[in-house]
């Protein structure tokens, strides 16, 4: 452990924390039914790991910018664990499908949601970062503004979503447009 | 009549090697296949014919299958004064494909929709085609979800449908499409018939009045249902019903299965134990219509000279293996409730069969039920003679098939399926897979190393090469065409 907190920069400490508390935890939800382990604990090893998928960015984000990252700087680092399950998304379907109906399923489809949520995930911990910089009266100029910024891409993906939905009558990301998609550059 | 079926078969056989398309092979046999008889109209009524279709319903979620909580009552109904087939399949676990061969009596590899992307064709030949010319009224109501526009589909006088999300439909409010014309949401596309919303009472409505208006003529109706499929949305007298029961995952499945490795791909996005009771319960909402069918057979005179046909398109996988959905070669994916009514020919009711049975039989049955000769082009066997009693053996070995089908991280896979095993060749991705379903019927222990097996695991691969190779030959007379 203090090995761990010599060597990592501390901005990086929580990303990479959840990344380990991520692997070990799914060891544990992927193979713990073999030596018949109560379910509940296994069902618990799920929800930490899909909690890290879903949240882990914000605990990520929030350790950097207590560490002195910036908002972008902090970003970067919180999208670590998201990056590498989107990577290992992508190469199942690269795995059937080829590299290049792999990356498109990567782009396409829920992902754009995915990410739209861990950024707001990360405005929420930006918003929360702020408060408690007020509160604490802990330094430096105040970065309400930016959080605003981090609710945008779920707005757009969303919106494009809604407007294809209200103007063609079609979903854009989640089934239909996706599966046009892929009919077009594919098929 | 015996002659005249062969000579039919021939026909079909002579025209197919000629080069002739599908359709003028169909015509052929159809015209060869009415005997002097038929043709004539028998003196009497030829049988009704009604097959409901269920999407996604695997063969166990059946009280009459000893489930420990759903009550199908209607379906067991049809078990109990017909025959339930314990082992029927699907040559390929996935709607569009199982669907055309249901309706082709073919394997996907014949028909040619092999996943959700491969159009259907629409010179492919269905079993309404030669019910019409034989004389019936048709309908199709319901599921159509095959790739590619809605076809004009020959044979059926009234073709209910819908294109809404994709061809999937919605548990509610689904706008209806009848003979090509788009209707808005809550017009009803059949006079008389009440359009109240939920998908599963629209689709019966439209069944009862179908029935009602033809009760006088031999008619043939296929009522494909979008239950139990995703989102197992029940309707309200059934929702909440299994709130409190307690669902027994395998031992394998943990409850957020549902997001786990691509899972979460197929919208179920709750714990497992939830979508289990919203399953059982959209199944419940649907047995309540079924029963509403029979009800009417009953109460028009109709059941005692109707074949009344109850299957579904594929089974589905609740964290079996650590998988949701269907696709794969598994028991729970491929394996289906089939049952089957039909008072005039069946000796004992009650009969729980052991054979195997396939979609690719319904259409033979259908034919083989109403008089008509099976043409040469269906590769099913009509289940006639085992509803009779007549034969006791059906098939020793069957192939299935899945075509990749984006953006699912499921392999390609072939299996041959015997009484008692299974042999599972993938194309990529995963080890094969054997498995001896008599020892191991969870398909948990592959014995493709296995060295006690080896002269099995060759004799079966051979055999699952020979299948592979002939399934997919260009159509001729083949010997279950001339079996009967």
């Amino acid at each position: 452990m203090t090995w761990f907190v010599k060597m990592i920069d501390p901005r990086w400490r929580f990303s990479i924390g959840v990344l380990l508390l991520a692997v070990l935890v799914s060891l544990i939800y992927g193979e713990s039914w073999r030596f018949d382990l109560p379910l509940a604990l296994r069902n618990a090893s799920g929800l930490v790991l899909f909690s890290c998928i879903m949240f882990g960015a914000g605990v990520a984000y929030a350790g950097a910018r207590l560490n002195g990252a910036m908002p972008w700087q902090a970003t970067k680092i919180a999208l670590l664990l998201p990056v590498i399950w989107h990577l290992k998304e992508i190469w199942l379907v690269i795995e059937i499908y080829g590299v290049g109906p792999g990356i498109y399923a990567g782009l396409q489809g829920f992902y754009p949601f995915y990410y739209g949520l861990i950024f707001v995930v990360m405005g929420v911990a930006h918003l929360a970062c702020e408060l408690y910089r007020k509160v604490t009266d802990s330094g430096g100029p105040a970065l309400w503004c930016c959080g605003g910024y981090f609710f945008l891409p779920l707005l757009v993906v969303a919106g494009l979503e809604a407007l294809g939905l209200l103007l063609l009558g079609t979903d854009a990301f989640f089934f239909e447009g996706y599966l046009a998609g892929y009919r077009a550059l594919f098929m | 009549m015996l002659a005249a079926t062969l000579l039919s078969h021939l026909a079909v056989a002579e025209a197919a090697q000629t080069g002739l398309g599908k359709v003028a092979v169909a015509e052929a046999g159809i015209s060869e296949a009415l005997t002097p008889e038929t043709k004539a109209g028998a003196t009497e009524k030829r049988p009704n014919i009604v097959f409901i279709l269920a999407d996604d319903h695997r063969w166990d979620y059946l009280s009459a299958m000893g489930h420990p909580f759903i009550e199908t009552p209607n379906i067991d109904r049809i078990a109990e004064e017909g025959v339930l087939f314990e082992n029927a399949f699907v040559t390929s676990s996935l709607c569009s494909p199982s669907r055309a061969s249901f309706l082709t009596g073919q394997y996907p590899q014949q028909h040619g929709v092999q996943n959700n992307f491969t159009p259907w064709n629409n010179s492919n030949v269905t079993y309404f085609e030669y019910l019409k010319q034989a004389g019936y009224n048709t309908a199709f109501i319901g599921k159509w979800h095959m790739p590619g526009a809605i076809p004009k589909l020959r044979g059926v006088d009234q073709f209910i449908t819908f294109d809404h999300m994709g061809g999937q439909g919605a548990y509610y409010n689904t706008p209806y499409i009848i003979n090509g014309k788009k209707l808005k949401v809550g017009e009803t596309p059949v006079a008389g018939a009440q359009v109240n919303g939920y998908i599963t009472d629209d689709l019966t409505n439209f069944t009862l009045k179908y029935i009602e208006d033809n009760s006088d003529k031999p008619f043939a109706v296929y009522l494909s249902h979008k239950a139990v499929h995703l989102s197992m949305q029940p309707d309200e007298e059934a929702a909440g019903r299994y709130r409190t029961e307690e669902v027994t995952l395998p031992r394998e499945a943990d409850s957020w299965l549902s997001f786990a490795d691509g899972n979460f791909k197929h919208f179920l996005w709750a714990p497992l134990e939830k979508k289990v009771r919203d399953y059982a319960e959209t199944a419940v909402a649907m047995d309540q219509q079924i029963g509403l069918v029979m009800d009417k057979l009953d109460e028009l005179g109709l059941a005692d000279n109707t074949l009344l046909v109850y299957a579904a398109d594929n089974g589905y996988m609740w964290g079996e293996h650590r998988l949701i959905d269907k696709r794969w070669s598994y028991e729970e994916s491929i394996r289906v409730p089939f049952v089957v009514r039909y008072p005039k020919a069946i000796k004992q009711p009650g009969t729980r069969s052991q054979e195997m049975v396939l979609n690719l039989d319904l259409a033979p049955t259908i034919l083989q039920t109403a008089g008509i000769p099976v043409p040469g082009h269906m590769q099913g066997t009509s289940l006639l003679p085992l509803l009779q009693g007549e034969q006791q053996q059906h098939r020793d070995a069957w192939l299935y098939k899945y075509f990749e089908d984006f953006p699912y991280p499921v392999p390609e896979q072939t299996a041959l399926r015997t009484k008692r095993y299974k042999l599972i060749d993938y194309k990529r991705g995963k080890q094969d897979e054997l498995f001896d379903l008599q020892a191991d019927p969870r398909e948990q222990k592959n014995l493709i190393a296995d060295p006690a097996l080896a002269d099995t695991y060759e004799r079966l691969q051979t055999q699952l090469e020979a299948m592979r190779e002939s399934i997919s030959q260009p159509l001729s007379v083949s010997p279950i065409a001339v079996k009967h």
